[in-house]
């Protein structure tokens, strides 16, 4: 048997092992794979702009390409940079073709209470105030939302990660070697920044 | 742990990361998770999906549209709730609407191209089902519970290659 968390238990590793005896015939082992990638693939689709029950397609979609293409994947320790290449490149096919059919249905269901009910949760681009905890938080969504759109991306994905993970991860959306880890890098030095010149957050972390 | 301010200087990018880095990572993470979560049973879906016994050879595409037919209904109390999706796949297309029948339950009507004689599983929570396409490839299920849905197309009765397809789980 595979020790425990042979790589050290970060989710790149943890996904690793999970991969590894998913193709040693451990059935459960897959579903282990899904509950510990599946919030990375979320954030990954959500940042391409896709709505709610779109990314909830592609995600799902990704991963019924993984179980049909596990043979093909050489080395188990890219199953997590296979995953999020896969998730980008669907999420965008997805939101070219879709973009407008969402925005019209939205317009409708947002007319009718009892359509609305049955949705997903349905989540403005811009959440309401009353989703923050508190004010800092909310400042935060907008020094977020203040990055370019690769450096948000960056950062919203790797916060889900593990500092040993950052680089591969960087990687695999298409960033600059050396974008993030072991240095800081240029996005999360653009968030310090925007922080630092703001008065909820001065001090806050010192 | 340290002051926000870059250091004066070198290039605040070219520097280590820290523990302040960390804490900013970790409020960015309990914010996204505060503002924009994880469907909580998305999880759970995705794992039902790939529970699948099956082998197949493509995962078809999935669009969401409404009707617009429907859309524009101005009598509310009559109007029936109806969505049409989209599949495609490199082996065939199908469009399938969606059409509440009566308390909980909705009727579904497909058409698969290439036409021709096929089964279609239907995979549910609970209970699973399979209808057939007849020659102009149409098939009909009714009387199905509401919940989500998994499609499973097979090969035509006349196709020699023909792997299966399969569809994402979908709502009803």
């Amino acid at each position: 048997m595979i020790a425990a968390h042979p790589e050290g238990g970060t989710l790149v590793g943890r996904a690793t092992d999970a991969f590894t005896r998913y193709r040693a015939g451990e059935r459960s082992a897959l579903d282990e794979l899904v509950e510990t990638v599946t919030p990375l693939l979320w954030r990954t689709v959500r940042e391409t702009g896709l709505d709610t029950s779109a990314a909830e397609d592609v995600v799902q979609t990704v991963w019924l390409s993984l179980l049909r293409k596990a043979e093909t994947i050489r080395d188990p320790h890219s199953v997590v940079k296979w995953l999020i290449i896969s998730a980008r490149r669907e999420a965008w096919r997805v939101s070219k073709r879709v973009r407008t059919d969402v925005v019209r249905t939205a317009a409708v269901f947002g007319v009718d209470a009892e359509e609305t009910l049955d949705l997903p949760d349905q989540r403005e681009s811009l959440p309401e105030e009353t989703v923050f905890r508190d004010e800092q938080q909310r400042q935060l969504w907008h020094h977020v939302q203040e990055l370019p759109a690769r450096c948000r991306q960056l950062i919203s994905v790797i916060a889900f990660a593990d500092r040993p993970d950052y680089s591969l991860i960087a990687e695999s959306l298409g960033m600059p070697v050396g974008s993030i880890g072991p240095t800081r890098g240029r996005c999360l030095a653009k968030l310090r920044g925007l922080l630092a010149g703001d008065p909820h957050w001065e001090g806050q972390l010192s | 742990m340290t002051d926000l301010t870059p250091h004066g200087g070198s290039d605040p990018a070219d520097a280590p990361l820290d523990a302040t880095d960390q804490a900013v990572l970790a409020e960015v993470a309990t914010m996204l998770d505060d503002v924009d979560p994880v469907p909580a049973d998305l999880v759970e879906r995705v794992q039902f999906a790939l529970a699948l016994d099956a082998m197949y050879d493509e995962v078809a595409q999935m669009t969401r549209m409404l009707d617009d037919a429907l859309a524009v209904r101005t009598d509310l109390a009559d109007a029936v709730r109806t969505e049409t999706l989209t599949f495609s796949a490199e082996r065939l297309t199908a469009m399938v609407t969606i059409s509440a029948s009566g308390p909980g339950q909705v009727r579904i009507d497909g058409w698969v191209t290439p036409a021709g004689v096929r089964r279609v599983s239907l995979r549910m929570q609970g209970s699973d089902r399979e209808v057939t396409c007849d020659e102009s490839g149409r098939f009909v299920a009714a009387g199905v519970r509401e919940g989500f849905v998994q499609l499973i197309f097979h090969p035509t009765d006349t196709e020699d290659d023909g792997g299966l397809v399969v569809t994402p789980l979908f709502k009803l």
